[in-house]
């Protein structure tokens, strides 16, 4: 377990001394991708969205962008890095065929970097979404109620990417955000917490444009894959304690990092990073 | 009181009606024909005939929806969607109401909303491109959109290059039908067959050996649409003039089991298909042992030059028929045998002008010819190989024969001569290697032996006789007759091992290497009807014994993204000459070394680094010597006494690549640096006629060029278009002797192309391409000779309907100050509910006969008026199946 949780601050700090750190420890035996978790749904159709954002409010200059993908289950949606989705699938095949050591060897973690390792699953339970994340050393999650998010639809349309769309505006989080709706695609889901629109969000973007999702691919499978959730201690909690434990963790960030093993140099690269990231999506 | 009361009643009673006007409830419940509810039912609402939607509601798990509505119109507009079922639409009163829908299951919008995915994906090492993203209405084959992937590179040949470097392996489904000779898959497989085209970055082709034998290149991967395809194409066409034909019929089976592919092409229209059995994916050969060439030359009979991106359907004169056969099946688990047969029979005829400058220091020598040749070839190859190639288990057995036999008919007019010159050359070879590896323990122990057999006799005739002064005495004579032959026997066995300990890996060979030869030549000359024997001088009866002990032990340090890798081949080379008519001997005992340091770093997941340095020692091929004098061409007469060349070889190498999948960028910088020291020089003899002696001297020798080469393209999603830009700077220096002086010869060559495939409308796209050339040569310092070459090239498509297209094609080249235009135009019709085209051509609609290149070589300018095919047109009907 504790390995486990410094393999994903790593994810958070990209400090790849600490993953220097669990490799000598050779602690292989604890399962590192192959983790037990249940089946929620299935999903035969997967939309990718990018993700644009400016992570640092000091240097707006510098925009960052990774790969999201939403699983759409008949019942449950997923929403998370493609990055993650996809290293934690691979790694998990390795681990199965008791390859872990040579995996772990080839570094495939630099071809799947991503900033996020939140999991949104929308319709669980019925009615609400519930949020995913871990804030080391502890694993979280928080659910709240569709309704959160109330819409308001604007007159304005036009054509994003080959669809038609036409806007709509909402209030969370601390955001003023704008979202584009497409009635082509009558799937009322959408990156990120966002739902409940009548058709697919193909776009999103708060006013700031600080944080812009814009779906660039829809992918239909002749095969079914499944939608799970690992089974952990999550711990369950409120967004609000969940926001103020993410503050707490990045104003705590040296000590946690000398906790985790990292050298002091390591330290000061993860606080120096970590102030850099101080444009969270809420607050 | 009670008044204020009634009062206070009434008005809430007419704000309640107030608000009662303009708000209007709409409400109900959605179920499937079972009377199922059905939850997430989107229920929207416009006004009538507006497309903008001003209410919505979505079903809850029990069906049930309220849809507020705050709008002054009469009438609304009501649509339900959603994905799994039927899009209801119906006009309703403004009015608050309950109303109840049944909805029948529908998934067609599901089909059609799945066509948009990533045109570009990563997935580690894997870059997938999806073909529906690239493919355009105009391309027929995979390689025509393989030409339009960023990334990727598809040279006139057919040869496929990933980021600049050739790949090392084209599979279909997994599997390597054609052993690298890939064209006659990529140039006909119809790209509707196609999903998906990955990239396997970094390849090793040998599963045992993934992560202990780093490679550079990358390979190719077909993803089909069916698991099992039937697929191909074929052509029939026929126009004027004269007679043209055009046939091609590929028809193919591919699966990730077992894979057939048939062909038979034949035409006179310029399109040499041969091209399509060319071996462009080859592994690397080791260091040593050195190998004999793949094919014998005994004379030198140079093919049709390139003509500097001039499209070779331009003025290749042809009469070709190709067979081909591939075949792949399983046999048993993991075994697969494999076999290619194909056969071609071409007839080429030539005719061009050359203009030979040759720059000495104190003199300038220049000479015209007119050159026409008909060449007639024909060409058998068989290849038969067993496999398994698995991640515990290498084995592979390859045979393969080819037969060849190439006649050349030659006529040379100068200004003093009309010179006929007629040359065979068959030829034949066998070959067979056993390649093993497998493990023990957690090693590796690997063996091969490699046996192969080939032989050339071939003759040349040159009439009337050339090199009177050495060959008759100065007095003139018909013919010379040179005759020539060689056995070339050569084996090769190693057996070698492969540790793996935390992040070194450590292999190491050990082999011996054998080859025998024989070479039998003589010069006869005809004089007034009379044969007689040139002499002693002229006749090789030399054998070459060729004994080569090897070991390559490399070492390898691979930690996370860095590798670092220092092999160190050592060969102990015996070599021995006999010439029974000289009677003489000569031998030679050497060590030969090759030792190569390389690092490959890879970061940020975009970035890879490669730096290399090595150094190789080798000593002249046997085939190189001649005690006697050969006659190579009418204009060509050489003898190269047994003297030992040892070249050493200095190679520095660096490059960098930057590659993006999601932003579909794609760059590669790299830089090569060569120096070569020879021990021997070969000194020219220029005669004034242009005819040469080749001799060589003990003179150390040196020589060095350098290559920068920049290459970059990118995808842009929103235009559907792509931009590519290659350049590239090459010097070369040396050292020349010609006529006794000896002289610093200098070449210079920088290349700049840029081209962009844009997608203007649905019906307009065009590709620009434009090379930009230039060569100098400098002679002892002074510059001698440039050469510029400009080449515009300009593709317009144009679909007016659905099923028509309309292509022009213009180019225009500029030589210093000659002009060039070509223009052809194509219209294609695609029938109906049918896989059949009809395609019109008319190719070089102004008639442009001839075309002039330039060509530089150390001393020489060569320019050449090629003769071109004329203006003709082309009907033929097109298929894939």
């Amino acid at each position: 377990m504790f390995t486990l949780s410094l393999l994903k601050l790593h994810n958070i700090l990209s400090i790849k001394l600490i993953w220097c750190f669990i490799l000598a420890g050779n602690n292989l035996n604890a399962q590192y991708f192959d983790f037990p978790y249940q089946v929620l749904d299935s999903f035969n159709l997967k939309i990718t969205y990018t993700i644009t954002w400016k992570e640092d409010t000091n240097n707006l200059e510098r925009i960052r962008s990774e790969k999201m993908i939403l699983m759409v289950g008949s019942e449950i949606s997923k929403f998370m890095s493609k990055n993650f989705y996809e290293y934690k699938n691979i790694g998990r095949k390795a681990e199965r065929a008791g390859q872990l050591q040579e995996f772990m060897d080839k570094n495939e973690y630099q071809n799947y970097r991503t900033r996020f390792s939140y999991q949104i699953l929308k319709n669980y339970p019925m009615g609400s979404y519930t949020y995913f994340n871990k804030v080391l050393p502890d694993f979280m999650q928080y659910t709240e109620p569709i309704q959160i998010i109330q819409w308001e639809l604007l007159d304005e349309t036009d054509s994003i990417g080959d669809y038609p769309a036409q806007k709509a505006r909402c209030s969370y989080g601390g955001r003023e955000w704008i979202a584009w709706h497409t009635n082509s695609i009558p799937i009322n889901d959408g990156p990120y917490k966002f739902q409940g629109l009548p058709g697919l969000i193909i776009k999103i973007n708060d006013k700031n444009e600080h944080y812009v999702f814009e779906m660039d691919a829809i992918e239909r499978y002749e095969q079914y894959f499944d939608i799970e959730l690992e089974d952990r201690e999550w711990i369950k909690t409120t967004r609000e304690n969940f926001l103020k434990a993410e503050q707490n963790f990045r104003h705590d960030i040296l000590s946690r990092a000398k906790d985790a093993g990292a050298n002091v140099v390591s330290q000061q690269t993860a606080y120096r990073n970590m102030l850099k990231k101080n444009n969270p999506i809420e607050f | 009181m009670r008044k204020w009361i009634v009062i206070g009643f009434t008005l809430a009673l007419v704000a309640f009606r107030l608000q009662s006007s303009s708000q209007t409830l709409i409400s109900g419940k959605v179920t499937d024909t079972l009377n199922k509810p059905l939850r997430d039912i989107n229920v929207m609402v416009y006004p009538k005939h507006s497309g903008i939607l001003k209410a919505y509601a979505i079903t809850d798990q029990n069906g049930r929806y309220v849809v507020e509505v705050n709008l002054e119109t009469d009438s609304l507009d009501l649509l339900l969607s959603s994905i799994h079922f039927e899009r209801i639409k119906l006009t309703i009163p403004n009015q608050t109401q309950k109303l109840d829908f049944s909805l029948k299951p529908d998934t067609k919008l599901l089909e059609t909303i799945t066509v948009k995915a990533n045109p570009i994906d990563q997935n580690g090492d894997t870059i997938s491109y999806l073909i529906e993203q690239f493919k355009g209405r105009e391309d027929q084959t995979i390689e025509d959109v393989l030409k339009k992937l960023p990334g990727i590179e598809v040279e006139e040949s057919g040869k496929i290059l990933y980021q600049g470097l050739p790949i090392n392996k084209f599979y279909v489904e997994g599997l390597d039908l054609t052993d690298g000779r890939y064209a006659m898959i990529s140039s006909n497989l119809p790209h509707e067959s196609v999903s998906t085209v990955e990239v396997f970055e970094k390849h090793q082709p040998i599963r045992i050996l993934e992560d202990r034998v780093y490679s550079q290149q990358a390979a190719l991967n077909i993803k089909l649409k069916n698991k099992t395809a039937y697929t191909g194409s074929g052509k029939i066409g026929s126009g004027f003039e004269p007679w043209l034909w055009d046939v091609k019929f590929t028809p193919m089976l591919l699966s990730n089991k077992m894979q057939l592919l048939a062909s038979y092409q034949s035409n006179n229209t310029g399109d040499d298909v041969s091209r399509q059995i060319n071996r462009f994916a080859r592994a690397n050969k080791a260091v040593f042992p050195f190998q004999p060439s793949e094919t014998l030359s005994l004379f030198d009979l140079s093919d049709l030059e390139q003509y500097a991106g001039l499209d070779t359907k331009r003025y290749l004169d042809n009469q070709i028929h190709l067979s081909n056969i591939n075949v792949l099946i399983p046999l048993k688990k993991d075994l697969q045998l494999r076999a290619t047969v194909f056969y071609v029979n071409d007839l080429r005829r030539n005719q061009s002008f050359e203009d030979r400058t040759y720059y000495l220091p104190e003199d300038t020598i220049r000479l015209f010819q007119d050159y026409k040749r008909k060449q007639t070839s024909r060409y058998w190859h068989g290849t038969f190989d067993l496999n398994r190639n698995t991640s515990h288990n290498y084995l592979k057995n390859k045979t393969s024969f080819t037969l060849q036999k190439e006649i050349f008919h030659d006529r040379i007019l100068n200004e003093t001569d009309t010179i006929k010159q007629y040359a065979t050359t068959p030829y034949s070879s066998f070959s067979n290697t056993l390649n093993s590896i497998f493990k023990s323990g957690k090693n590796l122990i690997e063996f091969q032996s490699l046996i192969q057999y080939d032989q050339g006799p071939q003759e040349l005739s040159v009439a009337p006789g050339p090199f009177e002064a050495i060959i008759n005495s100065n007095k003139f004579y018909d013919t010379a007759f040179q005759s020539a032959t060689l056995r070339r026997f050569y084996a090769d066995h190693f057996v070698g091992s492969n540790l793996k300990w935390k992040r070194w890996i450590f292999s190491i060979r050990f082999g011996f290497a054998l080859r025998l030869q024989t070479l039998q030549s003589k010069l006869e000359i005809n004089s007034n009807g009379e044969q007689t024997e040139a002499g002693d001088s002229f006749q090789n009866q030399l054998d070459a014994h060729q004994y080569q002990i090897y070991t390559i032990p490399a070492l390898q340090y691979k930690f996370k993204r860095l590798r670092v890798s220092v092999d160190w081949p050592l060969n102990m080379q015996q070599f021995k000459l006999q010439d029974a008519s000289f009677n003489t001997s000569k031998s030679v005992s050497k060590l030969l070394q090759a030792p190569k340091l390389s690092i490959n770093y890879n970061f940020g997941g975009f970035w890879d680094v490669n730096a290399s340095w090595y150094y190789l020692q080798r000593l002249s091929d046997p085939d190189n010597f001649y005690f006697a004098y050969m006659l190579k061409n009418y204009r060509e007469l050489i003898k190269t006494e047994a003297f030992f060349q040892q070249t050493n070889q200095q190679i520095a190498s660096a490059s960098l690549s930057y590659r993006n999948a999601i932003t579909a960028f794609f760059n590669t910088l790299s830089y090569v640096f060569v120096q070569r020291q020879m021990s021997l020089t070969y000194s020219t003899q220029l005669q004034e006629n242009g005819s040469f002696i080749v001799t060589a001297l003990e003179l150390p020798n040196t020589s060095q060029s350098h290559n920068i080469q920049f290459r970059s393209s990118k995808y842009i999603h929103a235009l559907k278009s792509s931009l590519s830009l290659n350049t590239s700077f090459m010097l070369n220096k040396g050292k020349t002797l010609v006529n006794n002086e000896s002289f610093d010869a200098v070449t210079m060559q920088y290349n700049l192309s840029p081209e962009i495939f844009y997608q203007t409308t649905t019906w307009l796209n065009f590709n620009y391409k434009i090379h930009h050339n230039v060569m100098s040569s400098y002679i002892s310092g002074d510059l001698r000779s440039q050469i510029r070459m400009n080449r515009h090239y300009f593709s317009i498509n144009l679909f007016p309907t659905d099923r028509h297209l309309l292509n022009f094609n213009l180019e225009y080249f500029r030589f210093d100050n000659t002009d060039y235009n070509f223009v052809d135009m194509m219209y294609r019709y695609s029938f109906p509910k049918s896989r059949f085209k009809l395609e019109a051509r008319w190719n070089n609609l102004l008639n442009s006969n001839d075309f002039l290149t330039q060509y530089n070589y150390q001393f020489t300018v060569l320019t050449t008026t090629q003769n071109l095919r004329p203006s003709q047109i082309l009907i033929s009907l097109r298929f894939s199946f």
